[in-house]
């Protein structure tokens, strides 16, 4: 085997959808922060209409006071660090090893794993919409004890999917 | 008084720009703005407001000029040339020295406004204020009505609330029971909470607080005269957070004198009610009342509950389970979960009524009758 032809397959990519899964190019992992950034603000601004959509009058027109209430919790949760967080990660991946003048960010494979934890930490943050008692109800601040003795069962799967996305950056 | 002197020089200029500059459109500008409130507390509150906002006013617009100034006059094309210098101590001293005088200039007021605030010292009266899931208990600690004691629930129906009735003046904001207060005594509110955090809000007051679970905050007021005012819970503390208002009604002190005697009365009543034998009919018409008050908001109006979170009462295993255990849970209520104690909060005439009720209502029909004196007992 001679040099010239490992020196090519270095440069044999994967394609398609395992170019995305597999990248540790920090323009391509600031790109999927980004659109995550993006899908999650759509989600939360979908719930903001919710709750724009019940105040648009006095008294209750649209959804119980409950679901109200885990529109404002997930709205927040989902903007926080769905959509605010990776967002700034997604520009500080793309822009920062250009910036400082660094070939990729430092532990490119960690980098892309971080990312990869995020959807999964998201679709656990919206599938608590989904369990018996609905999701969050308590606030964005989850002040306890209306966050603990008084929340739903779907608290859990919360506070697992917030400490994901916390680290998943 | 500087302060105010200050506040005078600085709104009289402004306002004389304001009325040339921008006409009317400043018209609705008390509606936007924080109320002035009843209360000299809330005056000050509302003056030191106003001096904070001039002060802002007049740094942003001074920074701006400043700004807009040095970008037009020196900009590149009337051949401004930069400056080149490196450090100047003169500067330097002088924006450090502007911002912390202006700082300091707004911490002195704003300092002597809260520490009256904070002031709950030598207080003629004291009353216990608790939030609960979703009502208010006032318990009058001394005075004329010391001992006096009751909950303050939403009397909104629910038809003005899911619209098939008009709403009405005080939509949301009106209570069966309001708390009571005299006119020219400073009243202290010791205010807790049995559950979550609530919020003790009366905006014309000029102060919230916030209702702790464990701790015990305070605050006072004295009000000038006699009238109602209305104000809400300002924590979010779960599903009916928007429907648990706060109504304090303010009285001449002979008023508050004959209110606190007729509660002490009412009570005594209660009290001979609760000895008596009551009819089946009697307990349900008045189960359904209590139900509705009390218990509607988590087991809902048809009894249903809400899946996963709160239980329903329509065969439901404990409303047709056994006797002892419904009444039981009802008085001493569910450690760890959102059912309260009732038996601290409601008479036994209206605990022997709403478990009455609650094993016959909603198709559950086990045709057991609760008497008072069954609470007393099981008490």
């Amino acid at each position: 085997m001679s040099t010239a032809t490992t020196h090519d397959e270095h440069h044999h990519h994967p394609t398609g959808i395992m170019r995305w899964i597999t990248t540790t190019n920090h323009k391509d992992i600031g790109t999927l922060y980004l659109w995550f950034s993006f899908i999650m603000l759509l989600i939360g601004g979908a719930m903001a209409m919710v709750i724009r959509a019940e105040l648009f009058q006095p008294g209750m027109q649209v959804v119980d006071p409950n679901f109200f209430n885990t529109m404002t919790t997930m709205h927040g949760l989902i903007m926080v660090f769905g959509a605010i967080m990776p967002g700034m990660v997604g520009l500080a991946n793309w822009l920062i090893p250009m910036m400082i003048g660094a070939p990729d960010m430092a532990l490119p494979r960690m980098n892309n794993w971080s990312f990869w934890i995020l959807p999964f930490a998201g679709t656990m943050l919206v599938s608590t919409l989904f369990m018996e008692g609905g999701g969050p109800a308590f606030g964005w601040t989850f002040y306890a004890p209306l966050s603990t003795t008084f929340a739903p069962d779907s608290t859990d799967f919360f506070i697992f999917s917030v400490h994901l996305l916390g680290f998943s950056r | 008084m500087f302060a105010r002197k200050l506040r005078l020089a600085v709104c009289s200029l402004w306002g004389t720009v304001i009325l040339f500059g921008t006409g009317n459109a400043f018209a609705g500008f008390d509606e936007l703005n924080l109320r002035r409130g009843v209360t000299d507390i809330s005056n000050q509150v509302y003056d030191l407001h106003m001096l904070i906002f001039w002060i802002c006013v007049v740094v942003c617009v001074a920074v701006f000029a400043v700004l807009i100034y040095s970008i037009f006059t020196h900009r590149k094309s009337k051949g401004a040339k930069p400056a080149t210098f490196h450090e100047s101590t003169t500067v330097e001293i002088i924006w450090t020295t502007i911002p912390f005088l202006v700082l300091v200039g707004m911490a002195i007021p704003a300092t002597k406004t809260l520490l009256a605030l904070e002031d709950t010292r030598d207080a003629d009266m004291s009353i216990k204020v608790t939030g609960y899931q979703w009502k208010w208990q006032y318990e009058y600690l001394d005075g004329p009505a010391e001992d006096v004691s009751f909950f303050s629930v939403l009397t909104t129906p629910r038809e003005q609330i899911e619209g098939t009735a008009e709403k009405g003046e005080n939509y949301l904001l009106e209570v069966d029971n309001p708390i009571v207060v005299p006119i020219n005594k400073k009243i202290r509110f010791l205010i807790t909470s049995n559950d979550v955090i609530h919020s003790w809000w009366v905006p014309d007051l000029g102060w919230k607080q916030d209702a702790v679970p464990g701790f015990i905050n305070d605050g006072w007021t004295e009000l000038k005269e006699p009238g109602i005012y209305r104000g809400k819970c300002a924590e979010l503390c779960g599903k009916d957070h928007g429907f648990m208002p706060v109504v304090l009604e303010a009285k001449t002190e002979e008023d508050f004198a004959q209110w606190a005697a007729d509660q002490k009365a009412g009570a005594a009543a209660e009290a001979a009610a609760a000895t008596q034998t009551w009819t089946m009919d009697d307990l349900m018409a008045k189960g359904e009342a209590v139900y509705n008050t009390n218990c509607a908001a988590c087991h809902q109006a048809n009894g249903q509950g809400i899946p996963g979170v709160f239980p329903g009462i329509a065969g439901g295993a404990v409303s047709i389970g056994p006797l002892a255990d419904h009444i039981d849970i009802v008085v001493n209520g569910k450690p760890g979960t959102a059912m309260q104690a009732f038996g601290a909060q409601l008479s036994d005439v209206d605990l022997a009524a709403v478990v009455t009720f609650e094993r016959n209502g909603f198709g559950n029909n086990t045709g057991d009758v609760v008497q008072p004196s069954d609470i007393t007992a099981a008490r």
